[in-house]
């Protein structure tokens, strides 16, 4: 079994990790991150998903949001969060203006909203739930990056080891895959064979995460780790 | 907008320990590249203790792990991707060969006296092995030597 050290070019390498090439697929990539803020606002299941699929329309699409990436303004996260927060505020703004002011002359009443708050009760704020869903994204989408890079270059037991004994374990809290097992099923000779290829993985994983949140900066190198500490400041509630 | 966006609606995030091990680990692999791949053997050999320093530095660490621990760093030494892998596997495998000889008395290297304290002063000469490993090899190296006169000299009192 080989562990090549840097995979060679492929196309599924790079369809994620650039910038969405369009504002539909910039719409489906973040889709979970706007909804999980607009839900953790106070906004039951059914009503975020509309909000949600309303920003993605009126603002992500409508105003074009993703071009700003290609300008290079900096971090599109935050330029996301603060564009959603907004149209939540506006739309707050909006439906409260036509509930002073019915049009059949009624006072409206709507109960429901208070009861409605469900947003999860361990991450209070709305920008932590947001950042938890970028950041999840962003893992997930340099898992699946890995994983298409292994397998267009022949390297699936690379990627199997990887899995069953890292990404699986931490991500999901699957039991790890033992030594034993894993050579077994790829007629490896040696423990090293195994440790020695996690140690590759980890390497390409963290080469694909950091080109991922490069895509969402100003792609060099520095400012993804700058954007890397920063998000791990956040989940250690730190200021960042 | 077609309004089927929400199809593609993602999987619940992870869990925040998740998030902040992965960011975690990920960030050292670029800060300390070296010791990172050390660390992450040191995982594999045991999860409680998951870097090189927990593994080496704990009195308690089973000596069978310390061995393991030793055989997989030999490996990286001999097949690390990088120049600054295959360093630190080599250093991290005597500190192994240090570590269990202060902790359980038990020589698990087959250098002799000579080559293993040769072996140990390069650990604690070099600056990238962590501090607490290059403390912990120092005092494996003294216990190596003896109290009073040198091994070396008791050895061979014509000197």
């Amino acid at each position: 079994m080989t562990t090549p050290s840097d995979p060679s070019p492929d196309p599924a390498r790079d369809l994620r990790e650039r910038p969405p090439a369009s504002a539909a697929e910039a719409a489906t990539r973040y889709w979970g991150v706007i909804y999980a803020y607009i839900r953790q606002a106070g906004r039951r299941d059914e009503e975020a998903r509309d909000l949600t699929q309303g920003f993605i329309a009126d603002v992500l699409l409508g105003r074009d949001l993703t071009s700003k990436l290609d300008e290079r303004r900096g971090q599109f996260r935050t330029l996301l969060l603060s564009a959603v927060r907004n149209y939540l505020a506006d739309r707050y703004r909006h439906d409260h203006a036509a509930r002073r002011q019915p049009a059949d002359g009624r006072v409206v009443r709507n109960d429901d909203l208070a009861a409605d708050a469900v947003g999860d009760p361990r991450h209070a704020a709305p920008e932590a739930a947001f950042h938890r869903a970028w950041i999840s994204m962003l893992i997930r989408d340099a898992s699946d990056a890995l994983r298409n890079d292994c397998m267009a270059n022949g390297r699936g037991a690379a990627w199997d080891i990887f899995e069953s004994r890292i990404l699986r374990p931490m991500l999901e809290g699957a039991e790890p895959a033992s030594y034993e097992l894993l050579m077994r099923r790829w007629g490896l000779d040696v423990p090293s064979k195994v440790s020695n290829t996690i140690v590759s993985m980890r390497r390409a994983f963290a080469g694909h995460l950091l080109r991922l949140v490069g895509t969402t900066v100003d792609r060099s190198d520095a400012a993804a780790r700058d954007e890397l500490r920063a998000l791990l400041a956040l989940m250690e509630g730190r200021s960042a | 907008m077609n309004g089927d966006t929400d199809r593609n609606h993602r999987p619940e995030p992870l869990d925040d320990e998740s998030l902040r091990d992965t960011l975690a680990w990920v960030l050292r692999a670029f800060d300390q590249p070296a010791i990172s791949a050390g660390d992450w053997i040191a995982h594999e050999v045991d999860p409680s203790r998951p870097s090189a320093v927990a593994l080496l530095t704990d009195p308690t660490t089973p000596v069978s792990r310390i061995r393991r621990a030793r055989v997989l760093w030999a490996a990286l030494r001999a097949e690390g991707e990088t120049t600054g892998e295959r360093t630190m596997g080599s250093r991290l495998a005597v500190a192994a060969t240090a570590s269990a000889f202060l902790f359980h008395g038990e020589r698990i290297s087959n250098h002799d006296d000579e080559a293993l304290l040769r072996a140990l002063r390069s650990v604690t000469a070099d600056d990238s092995v962590p501090a607490e490993v290059r403390t912990m090899v120092r005092m494996a190296e003294l216990k190596l030597s003896g109290p009073g006169p040198t091994r070396d000299a008791a050895r061979h009192p014509s000197r």
